[in-house]
């Protein structure tokens, strides 16, 4: 249970759903969690109909089962220790036609990190066979999984990108924006991996860092990654279409190029972990919010960009009011998207 | 040097091997997709050494000082198919193959002699009967049964002691025309005993004891990882757990097994020889632990999990401990 400054959030992290819970309710939990049903009650601490109604709420929701007073040392409290065994879980790479950087020992580079997961996001239109001469390298490594944007290149058909996916079987996604239409490419039952045209020109540097309830992650990975690490950027590493390496593509400070340093040398600096370690916890405002542990943050984008413990810029969230508002149309955020150049569409 | 025997695509495992490549610890892992297509062993009367090779890549067993067998088997080229493939299909070649049995065994044999090793080729398939016959050895509660091939001596079991349930003697799963077959528990009441012929095969039938909860430990050298599953609430899973739709979960959490339950546990798997195994336990309505059955290979990511346990983690680290005592 995540308490928030007006109400909490209960998630549960084995069926990723989450439940807004009121205060009242919330401490009746609390007081519950070391006292029996009718040793609450004698309490006094929370009224007869408030424990009735959280019991209600906990048996319905499959939250809770009612065992008798001897059982509640049996069951501990879970352990939320977060651990992965690698150094760099993901890693997003940025390529236009002039990216000549050394593909083979990037990936070999990752591998030996331990990255398997993979972002890469083409932003010219390269030609499919340009295209299987960078993921050619791909191949063959202990990579899980590759997610690929490439903009849409008019001489390639629908059947074309679904043979480029089809060729490579780490893809799991690929997306061709600047498409004439969005639609599907794939059908609902196809093989594992999903092919889809975008009408949208996406700008991903730009573009990223908006909170949304759409995107919260409520699993275990996440919810214990984010009581001591920052869920965004933690174990992270990106490189950009000129081979510069970053925290994150968005965020402006360089820590050298894949031409003149390893990712290895990065991923070990002192300096590039310093950011994994800013937790929700020590972030204004979000520090007071419910939906700190499930959140995906971003420091690229803040409210006050000179303030590195400010609240994401791109979250339309009020943990007072409990209102969401549409974070782009806030007149109190209007100066920081001036300074990300973040003009109004 | 760390061996592992596994099977092809099994995730718990894959994430075990992630560790050990994050601490940087050397293993080599050989799964049923891997075909051992060299053998050699030489024996003399003061020294033996035994390297088996896949591919290109070759393991003096006497240079493995960890072994972690997780579950499948070794699978051996049978060269004849190639060099002498008029007698692939006769009954000469089944003598071969008993041949080359033997040296599988006598290769697993080696395996278990390592001085770290967690699970055993060995002990794949402990019958069933004997882990019962264990349990109760060591004071374990165990649910009362009959193995019977009659209607009569069923129904007099039933008039003893109500519902009854049923399940595979020794395997839940089989293959029927390339189809697989699971078999789960049922649960046997007056009317389907009606049902019954007089002879039948001989089957299980086991006390139906009612539970509050399931319980799942997974065991490693004298470790108990235990987990509560709250099937109850869900009709689907009420008698066999395992038996759930899609979308629906049963709850799972981390559990502390009574000290003294935990002992007879560790002694029970003393017995049986095994250093780790999952193991089923039903918490029954009357408070008491009851034991069904142990799984020497069974899934314990299943476990480790929804318990934030990082299991992958120990049996990794008891791998890399032992290489660094053992070299």
């Amino acid at each position: 249970m995540v308490k928030g400054v007006k109400r909490s959030l209960l998630c549960d992290l084995q069926n990723e759903i989450s439940y807004y819970v009121p205060s009242d309710i919330s401490h009746a939990i609390d007081v519950l969690q070391a006292h029996s049903i009718a040793e609450t009650k004698e309490l006094n601490l929370v009224s007869a109909k408030i424990i009735d109604s959280t019991i209600e709420f906990i048996v319905t929701n499959n939250l809770g089962h009612l065992l008798s007073r001897q059982s509640i040392n049996k069951f501990p409290d879970i352990n939320l220790e977060w651990d992965y065994p690698a150094e760099i879980t993901n890693c997003i790479i940025d390529i236009n036609r002039n990216s000549d950087f050394d593909f083979s020992k990037i990936f070999l580079e990752l591998e030996s990190l331990g990255c398997q997961d993979l972002q890469l996001r083409i932003e010219d239109s390269l030609f499919i066979h340009e295209i299987e001469n960078i993921l050619k390298y791909a191949d063959g490594r202990m990579l899980k999984s590759i997610q690929l944007y490439v903009a849409n290149n008019s001489s390639e058909s629908d059947e074309g990108y679904i043979g480029l996916v089809a060729k490579f079987p780490r893809i799991t996604n690929l997306f061709v924006f600047n498409s004439l239409l969005s639609k599907v490419l794939t059908p609902d039952t196809a093989p594992a991996y999903t092919v889809a045209r975008i009408a949208d020109r996406i700008d991903f540097k730009r573009g990223c860092g908006i909170v949304h309830p759409d995107w919260f992650v409520t699993t275990m990975e996440h919810f214990t990654e984010s009581l001591k690490f920052n869920t965004c950027l933690n174990r992270k590493i990106s490189i950009d279409e000129n081979g510069v390496i970053r925290n994150c593509p968005s965020l402006g400070t360089s820590f050298g190029n894949v031409k003149s340093v390893t990712l290895t040398e990065v991923a070990r600096m002192r300096e590039f972990r310093k950011i994994w370690k800013v937790t929700k916890s020590e972030i204004e405002i979000c520090q007071l919010c419910e939906f700190r542990h499930i959140c995906t943050d971003c420091r690229a984008f803040l409210e006050e960009p000179q303030n590195v413990r400010s609240k994401p810029l791109k979250c339309g969230y009020d943990p007072y009011t409990n209102q969401w508002s549409e974070w782009s149309k806030n007149p109190l955020k209007l100066k920081a998207m001036d300074f990300y150049e973040l003009g109004l569409a | 040097m760390i061996l592992i025997v596994g099977q092809n695509g099994d995730s718990s495992t894959h994430e075990v091997l992630r560790y050990l490549m994050y601490w940087n610890a050397p293993f080599i892992k050989i799964s049923d997709l891997d075909t051992i297509d060299n053998v050699s062993i030489q024996c003399t009367n003061r020294q033996h050494e035994v390297t088996i090779s896949k591919d290109s890549m070759k393991v003096n067993l006497s240079k493995v000082s960890a072994y972690w067998y997780r579950r499948g088997n070794l699978v051996f080229q049978y060269k004849m198919n190639a060099t002498h493939p008029e007698i692939a299909e006769s009954e000469i070649h089944d003598f071969v193959k008993k041949e080359y049995s033997t040296i599988a065994n006598y290769i697993h044999y080696c395996l278990e002699q390592i001085g770290t090793r967690i699970g055993a080729f060995s002990k794949n398939n402990i019958n069933k009967l004997i882990q019962l016959q264990y349990a109760k050895e060591v004071k374990l509660l165990i649910p009362r049964f009959i193995i019977s091939n009659n209607r009569k001596e069923v129904q007099r079991f039933y008039n003893d002691v109500g519902t009854l349930a049923t399940k595979g003697i020794g395997n839940n799963f089989t293959n029927l025309s390339g189809q697989s077959y699971w078999m789960f528990t049922s649960l046997i009441q007056q009317k389907d005993i009606d049902r019954f012929s007089e002879k039948f095969a001989y089957t299980l039938f086991q006390q139906y004891v009612e539970k509050e909860y399931e319980i799942r430990v997974f065991y490693l050298h004298g470790k108990c990882y235990s987990m509560a599953i709250f099937s109850q609430q869900n009709p689907d899973s009420m008698i066999d757990y395992r038996r759930m739709r899609a979308g629906r979960s049963n709850r799972t959490v981390p559990y502390n097994l009574p000290k003294v339950v935990e002992n007879k546990i560790i002694r029970f798997m003393k017995k049986c020889e095994m250093n780790t195994g999952s193991i089923d336990l039903i918490f029954t309505s009357k408070g008491e632990y009851c034991f069904l059955e142990v799984n020497p290979n069974g899934q314990f990511g299943m476990v480790s999990k929804p318990c934030n346990y990082f299991i992958e983690r120990d049996i990794a680290n008891y791998l890399k401990e032992g290489v660094m005592k053992n070299e």
